[in-house]
């Protein structure tokens, strides 16, 4: 009876992950098709017309739109996740007036559209002098609720107060016991903050949309979007593009999943 | 001691040197794009790098001076990005293109130079084109850049194969109108087994009757919505229910290699579609394409290039001078030959001589002089509404209810009506306009 379970979960699973594969197959065949073929049949199996593609690609400013959205989202991810993780670090730890407050301010930031703040935000941008630079793409998420919200819920639950306090009466500085002692505790949940914040700063769409206006600030979604009126019906192209478009996000994914998975597990059962 | 030190000024010359790669220019640099040895930098945002781009390459040519950087914007986000870079007070290009559909919301945003400065003499060009760039104190915002004339492009194997002939004339007598397609639609459709389709979209031929009604989208302050639609409905729900209409969603990849396929035979057909869609979609198609004129001749879309007012002077001359060469001059036979575009420019357009398509598409049409067809015969003719501010909330409701209509072949025509009645009220939000 067991083994009769196991086997219809594994395929069960395998129906499922099928179902979720199946589409980047398809994109990354096509992308080895030349476009009339595309849809001459249901391309499984890859053809030969990969490189070509490429070329196709390489020959526009791909290169340096991709270059741009590994620069903004390697940054942002950066410095936005060791910003959430010392407000986590400072919510926990230290005790301040107004504290309560400030707990519930930043809750209030997830709930309003980031829409509704692109025009000031434009304006601010433009009163600094760099609107026309890549830095409002990055800017954009440092000041970021849910990461915030993310590092305090995952220090409350991972990291033993008491280490901290050991930490100090053992002569460490507060920067020293967040870097030595606070930082490999939280690594899961560090590493699934960089995966989010990477991930929503590579597809972002709108900050990019109001502030690119040049094509050497291209980022990946533009140029993509793009891709259909430099390309026209060039769909081996386009495919191309968003298959090496995947790539960073998967080595990502791929080098954190273990982590992530943690990450997004802990606290789920607090023992 | 010195391992902090060391951090510390790695992390000084690392913020320094990213800070010096995506620097701001500086306000000198902002404001260089007319230099004093007259160079002109052209900053230009849209969607049709098939035109600008081979514009602004023999226009840099003639004009050593001139300068363009034009970033590619999607068609459906150029409003977007202009109203948010306003309402921010950030940098609008110096040009832009202007959809007609969309150019009352673009005079509404009152960017647009006046053109009558420039002693832009609008008489010139065709008038229920020109009359699109007049706003109501008689401000011109733009200059129209191609007639857009359009006709029903077929397959000639096809229409030999199911109509026993691919001859222009005999096929146009047989499809004078739309009852004949839907007649035709339904011989076709029994004739092989359920295969073949007269047209591969439904959202292609409402946008095709669309442009064809003669039904104004607006009567003074009351939006006509269903006058409209169901002029334009009707007809798709007569052909699709002769099986006429296959039910691709237009403008999708797999749509578009219905134009090389073997299961479609017509595409409504404007100008601009002869590069865009037939020779991109069905490179190998030449000599297996002809046109003939749809029940009613139509104009089909188009686009005006505007000039920001807040440009500096001389970006404004130039851009000026750019749209005018684009049109009266010889960018406008430059249009003609590499993308196909005619200007509405009176001179050139009632010209027969200058309007005659290239050699290389009148082969694509098996020799067929479709520069006659379009601009001779079509053109002289063309049914057209004007443009209202509400064109596109219209649009964006018919493509939604056309391929609905297709989805699900057992909705009617009343059905579609009250289901985009309800959503048109809520997209209409301004108070003084009625939805009838």
């Amino acid at each position: 009876m067991k083994k009769v379970k196991g086997i219809l979960t594994g395929i069960l699973l395998t129906v499922v992950s099928l179902i979720s594969l199946v589409p980047f197959w398809f994109m990354f065949s096509m992308s080895t098709y030349k476009s009339e073929m595309i849809f001459q049949g249901v391309p499984i199996v890859p053809s030969d017309y990969f490189l070509e593609n490429l070329r196709t690609i390489f020959a526009s400013n791909f290169v340096q739109s991709y270059g741009n959205s590994l620069f903004v989202s390697a940054v942002s991810m950066v410095v936005t996740v060791l910003i959430c993780a010392m407000v986590g670090y400072g919510m926990n730890v230290y005790n301040f007036k107004f504290k309560k407050a400030l707990s519930i301010f930043i809750m209030m930031t997830m709930m309003v559209p980031s829409q509704i703040g692109i025009i000031g935000y434009m304006i601010e941008m433009r009163n600094i002098g760099i609107n026309q630079t890549l830095w409002p793409m990055i800017f954009t998420w440092f000041a970021n609720g849910f990461g915030a919200y993310w590092m305090i819920s995952f220090i409350q639950s991972s990291l033993p107060i008491e280490l901290v306090e050991s930490a100090r009466i053992d002569g460490a500085s507060e920067v020293k016991i967040f870097r030595s002692v606070v930082l490999p505790c939280i690594k899961p949940g560090l590493l699934t903050l960089c995966l989010l914040v990477f991930l929503w700063s590579w597809n972002n769409y709108m900050i990019p949309l109001v502030f690119v206006n040049k094509q050497e600030n291209y980022t990946i979604p533009i140029f993509i979007k793009s891709l259909a009126s430099a390309y026209r019906t060039d769909y081996g192209a386009q495919l191309a593009g968003l298959t090496l478009a995947t790539i960073p996000l998967l080595i990502l994914f791929i080098i954190g999943s273990k982590n992530f998975i943690k990450g997004l597990t802990a606290g789920a059962v607090k023992g | 001691m010195k391992k902090k030190l060391v951090s510390v000024l790695l992390v000084a010359a690392m913020t320094v040197s990213m800070l010096a790669g995506c620097g701001a220019k500086s306000d000198s640099e902002k404001g260089s794009s007319a230099s004093a040895d007259g160079d002109v930098t052209i900053t230009y945002w849209g969607w049709d790098s098939n035109y600008y781009e081979p514009m602004f390459a023999a226009y840099e040519k003639e004009h050593p001076n001139v300068h363009f950087e034009p970033t590619a914007v999607e068609w459906g986000d150029m409003l977007t990005k202009a109203q948010q870079a306003l309402a921010s007070g950030s940098d609008l290009p110096v040009m832009f293109g202007m959809d007609n559909t969309l150019i009352e919301n673009w005079k509404a945003m009152d960017i647009c130079e006046d053109l009558t400065k420039y002693d832009f003499d609008d008489s010139k060009y065709l008038d229920s084109l020109a009359e699109k760039c007049k706003t109501d104190d008689g401000k011109i915002i733009g200059v129209q850049e191609s007639i857009n004339p359009a006709g029903i492009a077929y397959k000639r194997d096809l229409a030999k194969e199911y109509f026993g002939t691919d001859d222009p004339a005999e096929l146009q007598a047989m499809f004078a109108s739309y009852d004949d397609y839907a007649a035709k639609g339904s011989e076709v459709y029994d004739k092989s087994n359920g295969e073949v389709h007269l047209f591969h979209s439904g959202q292609a031929v409402a946008e095709w009757l669309y442009f064809a009604s003669d039904v104004a989208n607006m009567d003074g302050d009351t939006l006509t919505y269903t006058d409209k639609m169901t002029d334009v409905l009707s007809k798709l729900v007569t052909l699709r229910d002769a099986n006429a209409v296959d039910t691709y969603q237009s403008g999708t990849p797999e749509a578009n290699a219905t134009y090389a396929d073997d299961k479609h035979i017509f595409y409504p057909c404007p100008n601009w579609a002869l590069t865009y869609y037939i020779q991109g979609n069905d490179p190998d198609g030449s000599g297996n394409w002809g046109l003939l004129r749809a029940p009613v001749d139509y104009n089909h879309g188009g686009a005006a290039l505007g000039i920001s007012s807040s440009a500096t002077d001389e970006q404004k001359q130039a851009a000026y001078d750019f749209a005018v060469w684009a049109t009266a001059g010889d960018g406008a036979t430059i249009a003609r030959d590499d993308v196909g575009y005619i200007t509405p420019y009176l001179d050139l357009m009632n010209d027969p001589h200058w309007v005659s398509m290239s050699e290389d598409m009148i082969a694509w049409f098996g020799g067929q002089d479709i520069g006659e067809v379009y601009y001779q015969e079509i053109a002289p003719n063309m049914a057209g509404v004007p443009s209202t501010a509400w064109d596109n909330t219209i649009v964006n409701v018919r493509n939604d209810l056309s391929q609905q209509l297709m989805d699900d072949t057992a909705m009617t025509l009343d059905a579609a009506i009250k289901l985009g009645d309800d959503q048109i009220k809520q997209l209409v939000t301004d108070d003084s306009v009625t939805v009838k």
